[in-house]
């Protein structure tokens, strides 16, 4: 055994305090210490060529650097060893910097006492220290995509086009989500039907995208590279080869109930499809309502069908397919704001959503692009819009700021203008954040050139007053109360995630930020990345996100299993945890314990052939954080890099 | 029907049926108040099996290894373990037949006056007084894992024990004071194992004193090194351990376990609401993970 110590000064960093000299010269005394020397800065080029050099000169086979965290220079230095030949893994970083030097900058003298025994507990870890290799494994060069709403129909499309296929999985009839049901788009007011479904129809028609409607994923196992996934195809009643989407079915079936899409605003058939440009163009029969499986009555549908598609006996499909990586694209909810006391707990006609609100100012929406009363259908002259329903409110639980809302709150109010010229639009706002590409000029030209009044407060009380709401607030900026009469009111209400997005995230194994939004590995360096590698973030599933975010993060997404599938293989981290089978007892405690379910069980011969069940690491997906081997009662889960046998070494050497 | 009987009866039938290939019980031993364990493996065997107030062992450690069609005699304490047994994976519920038995509470030989005892003892001839401390905390809820019965079903007649209370009293002692007296204890400690070879849950295939690489634990008997063992073994088995007070049973020094154990318990029932020995469908909480675990460590 030929140990090399290196001591670093970190400039003045380490040297200011501890006496690097002095160190040096009584670590070189040390038991299987050949070498020790010390550096103004080890991480530097001459400080990596001072251990290249030594290694050659003494034929070293195991090196201790005494410098910062291993965090920051660990993977240099392990990169020096790999340039001259030696294990990346007979490397031991002792860590004097941050929990030495700078923490005992009072004490010089027990400072330097300490940072020897920190080298001492390295050396006799490095002395245990193995050779350690990453094993290989294959990759399935397929991508799962859940979620068909734009970011979802963008990463689908971002990897396909690169030639790989993609599943993309939707669990209304349709794909589009939220961007189809918006009427124009802020900042440039493109229609919103008009830039996506292309984008919509391209993904139909593309060779290498299989779209899946009407179904959701149920179960994920395995791993990147090869996640096994199961997903059920609900059934639609309609033979989708058959069906040549001639809508004569809707128009016949004789059962009415709100329409999803239309937000309750119109009704659609029990059989229908959520919206004229609905990919794909084939209804779904919604069983809940139907009446042939409420009643086993009517069969309109299967009558008039001239294709004869309808099938009543259709059952869901379950499909089981392998897939490299997984993109969650699931999007947002929107806060229920009967919730609020204040705003009439959703009991008010009159007081409606934005996302209702959009519908109403759609042209092809159920008013034809009428901006008119619940109550009454007579057309709005005098709207209220209030900001922030559900969003920054600790009292709801959303302390958060939904982002999009003051943006499409301007538009909606310009919309109002433009769809009534001689309409009255107030907003009530807390701040005004419009901090996007163009987005401040927006805000700026809706005040100035569409005259709509911004008044900043809270409000307090929504209640109705003869056919009119009464908006009863504050305006903080005059520090007047106000009480103003409006035809209509239009609440904000706030992005929030979905609704079973715990259920979803326990069926990933995923984790869930504070707010519950699918939360992102590293919030400013991997923002669509998940900590399970293989599984990538995409849209407004990991928070409230406008179109061109989105679309971005979408894009990004896509790259991350791009870059992927662009490896020949994958490499395992090579420091996890290992099971001695010889004495693992099968308790399974190890298996049920691991955050990452990286172990499962494994049935083994023993010498005298008997079959018994012991815990197997599987390696891919096992990230080395230690907890089984804490959990090991027999101790036989071993941490590679990291043994017990290098701990206990360690603790001995103090 | 009186229960040796019954027992017998019962026993005689599963070996008829074919239903089990060996029984784990207890038999007469050498003086009037000693039981052993005993395992048969033929019918005409069953009149050997006894159950009195001395039947004391926990049977469930002789299911270690390869069952083949067992049959087991449980009392609450037995059955608690078995529970923890399948926990652990340690045994497979289909080999096992688990013939249940009310248990009165086990005669502790240190309170009753033993000597004096008529050669031919019948069950129950003890009163609550002369009872195993954790049985007077007993609280008869067998774990509904077995699949018969026996024995008159147990009223607690007796006035409910705290059981905590000694421990309640350890509590109010300083942390030094505590100290002090478990140093003391463990001095005592012969590093006989005793303790580790009758724990049902100490099934390891080779416990921590005796690996040698790395080596955990000195093999030396000394004080520093014994306390050491001592309480890595009850940790080891905190969360898991059903209290059958077999080590301190066992302990040839008398070292009293059960207020180190029992400490444990009170921890882990307040910290987690878990008590164990009840459900083999649930998991320990130290060998569980949690998203929704309070503590934020790893997410
Ligand atoms: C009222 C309103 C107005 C807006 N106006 C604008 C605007 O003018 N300009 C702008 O840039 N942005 C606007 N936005 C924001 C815009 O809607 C979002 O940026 C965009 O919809 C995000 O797309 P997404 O794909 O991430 O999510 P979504 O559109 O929500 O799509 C998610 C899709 O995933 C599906 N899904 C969910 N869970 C599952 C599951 N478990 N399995 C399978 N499928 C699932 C859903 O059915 C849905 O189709 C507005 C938002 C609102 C509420
Ligand atoms: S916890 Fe230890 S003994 Fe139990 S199965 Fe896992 S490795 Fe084996
Ligand atoms: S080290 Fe962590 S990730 Fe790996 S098997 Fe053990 S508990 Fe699971
Ligand atoms: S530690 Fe003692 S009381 Fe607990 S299960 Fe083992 S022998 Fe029984
Ligand atoms: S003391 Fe610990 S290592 Fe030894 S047998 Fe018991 S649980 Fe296993």
């Amino acid at each position: 055994m030929r140990i090399g110590v290196f001591i670093c000064h970190c400039g003045t960093n380490i040297s200011g305090v501890v006496d690097v000299v002095k160190l040096a010269e009584s670590i070189s005394h040390y038991p299987g210490v050949v070498i020790s020397k010390e550096n103004k800065y080890m991480c530097s080029d001459p400080g990596q060529n001072l251990i290249k050099s030594a290694v050659k000169e003494y034929n070293l086979d195991r090196i201790v650097v005494a410098s910062c965290t291993p965090k920051l220079h660990e993977n240099t230095f392990r990169a020096c060893l790999e340039d001259l030949g030696l294990n990346p893994y007979m490397l031991e970083i002792a860590n004097i910097r941050e929990q030495c030097s700078w923490v005992h900058s009072d004490n010089p003298e027990l400072a330097t006492k300490k940072a020897e025994d920190l080298i001492k507990m390295a050396i006799a870890r490095v002395r245990f220290a193995k050779e350690l290799t990453c094993s290989k494994v294959t990759i399935e060069r397929r991508a799962l995509v859940i979620g068909g709403g734009v970011a979802g129909i963008q990463s689908a499309l971002d990897i396909a086009n690169a030639g790989y296929h993609v599943t993309l999985v939707e669990r209304t009839p349709s794909i589009g989500g939220r961007m189809a049901q918006l009427d124009k788009t802020f900042p440039t007011l493109d229609c919103s039907a008009c830039i996506l479904t292309p984008k919509m129809v391209e993904a139909n028609r593309h060779h290498l995208i299989k779209i899946l409607t009407y179904s959701e994923v149920e179960e994920v196992s395995g791993f990147v590279g090869s996640f096994e996934v199961t997903i059920r195809m609900k059934s639609r009643s309609v033979e989708m080869k058959k069906c040549t989407g001639c809508g004569m079915c809707q128009s016949k079936c004789p059962v009415k109930v709100d329409s999803e899409f239309d937000e309750g605003l119109s009704k659609r058939r029990a059989i229908y499809m959520p919206f004229p440009q609905a990919v794909p163009n084939i209804p779904v029969i919604d069983r809940a309502n139907c009446r042939y499986f409420l009643e086993k009555k009517c069969g309109v549908c299967k009558k008039v069908c001239p294709s004869d598609a309808i099938d009543y006996d259709q059952e869901d499909t379950i499909l089981k397919e392998k897939f490299g990586s997984i993109t969650i694209a699931t999007g947002f909810d929107l806060f229920d704001h009967s919730a609020y006391g204040e705003y009439g707990y959703g009991k008010l006609k009159n007081v409606i959503t934005s996302i209702q609100y959009e519908r109403l100012v759609n042209s092809s929406g159920p008013t034809g692009g009428h901006i008119i009363r619940p109550s009454d259908g007579k057309e709005a002259k005098k709207v209220a819009f209030i900001s922030c329903v559900g969003s920054r409110d600790n009292k709801m639980g959303k302390p958060y700021c939904s982002k999009v809302c003051c943006m499409y709150t301007a538009k909606h109010a310009l919309l109002l203008k433009e769809h009534v010229p001689d309409a009255e639009a107030y907003i009530f706002y807390i701040d005004i954040r419009a901090a996007g590409k163009n987005y401040e000029e927006f805000v700026y030209r809706v005040q100035e050139n569409y005259r709509v009044k911004y008044i900043r407060g809270r409000v307090s009380k929504i209640f109705e007053e003869g056919d009119n709401l009464i908006v009863r607030g504050f305006d903080t900026l005059s520090g007047e109360s106000i009480e103003m009469e409006f035809d209509l009111v239009v609440l904000a209400v706030g992005v929030i995630p979905r609704k079973d997005s715990d259920s979803f995230a326990r069926m990933l194994n995923i984790s869930l930020d504070a707010n519950h939004f699918v939360g992102e590995l590293h919030p400013k360096l991997a923002p669509v990345e998940k900590n399970t590698p293989g599984i990538f973030l995409s849209g407004s599933c990991q928070y409230p996100r406008d179109i061109p975010e989105s679309v971005a993060m979408a894009g990004a997404a896509a790259v991350k299993s791009l870059s992927l599938f662009a490896k020949e293989f994958l490499t395992s981290e090579p420091m996890i945890s290992e099971v001695n089978t010889s004495i693992c007892t099968g308790c399974l405690n190890c298996k049920n314990i691991c955050p990452y379910r990286a172990i499962n069980e494994e049935e083994i011969k023993d010498l005298d052939g008997k079959i018994r069940i012991v815990a197997k690491v599987n390696e891919t997906i096992c990230r080395g954080c230690g907890t089984c081997v804490a959990s090991c009662p027999s101790q036989c889960i071993n941490l590679k890099g990291v043994s017990n046998e290098q701990i206990l070494a360690a603790i001995e050497a103090l | 029907m009186d229960i040796n009987s019954e027992l017998q009866k019962k026993v005689y039938k599963l070996f008829e049926e074919g239903t089990i290939k060996r029984f784990i019980g207890y038999e007469k031993g050498s003086l009037p108040y000693k039981t052993r364990p005993c395992i048969i493996t033929k019918k005409e065997d069953v009149n050997r099996l006894i159950f009195d107030q001395f039947c004391v062992n926990n049977l469930s450690i002789y299911l270690r290894g390869d069952l083949e069609k067992t049959g087991i005699l449980a009392n609450m304490c037995t059955l608690k373990s078995i529970v923890a047994l399948l926990q652990g994976n340690q045994v497979k519920p289909e080999n096992l037949y688990i013939l249940a038995v009310n248990c009165p509470g086990m005669v502790d030989p240190d309170k009753a006056e033993l000597s004096s005892l008529p050669a031919q003892t019948k069950l129950m001839p003890f009163g609550y007084k002369n009872l195993y401390d954790k049985c007077k905390a007993c609280h008869h809820e067998l774990p509904k894992i077995y699949q018969d019965l026996i024995g008159e079903e147990i009223s607690v007649a007796c006035e409910p024990v705290d059981e905590y209370a000694f421990i309640k009293d350890m509590e109010k002692l300083t942390q030094d004071e505590r100290w002090k007296f478990w140093e003391k204890q463990f001095s005592k400690c012969i590093r006989c194992y005793a303790c580790r070879n009758v724990c049902p849950i100490c099934y390891c295939k080779e416990c921590m004193v005796d690996k040698a690489n790395p080596q955990w634990v000195s093999k030396l008997n000394q004080s520093s090194t014994n306390e050491y063992y001592n309480l890595m073994r009850v940790i080891h088995v905190m969360g898991r351990c059903t209290d059958c007070g077999e080590c301190e049973r066992v302990c040839p020094v008398k070292i009293p376990y059960r207020k180190l154990i029992k400490k444990m318990e009170k921890e882990i029932k307040e910290l987690y609401g878990y008590v164990p020995g009840k459900d083999p469908k649930e998991l320990p909480p130290l060998s569980t993970f949690k998203e929704e675990d309070p503590e934020k460590g790893i997410k």
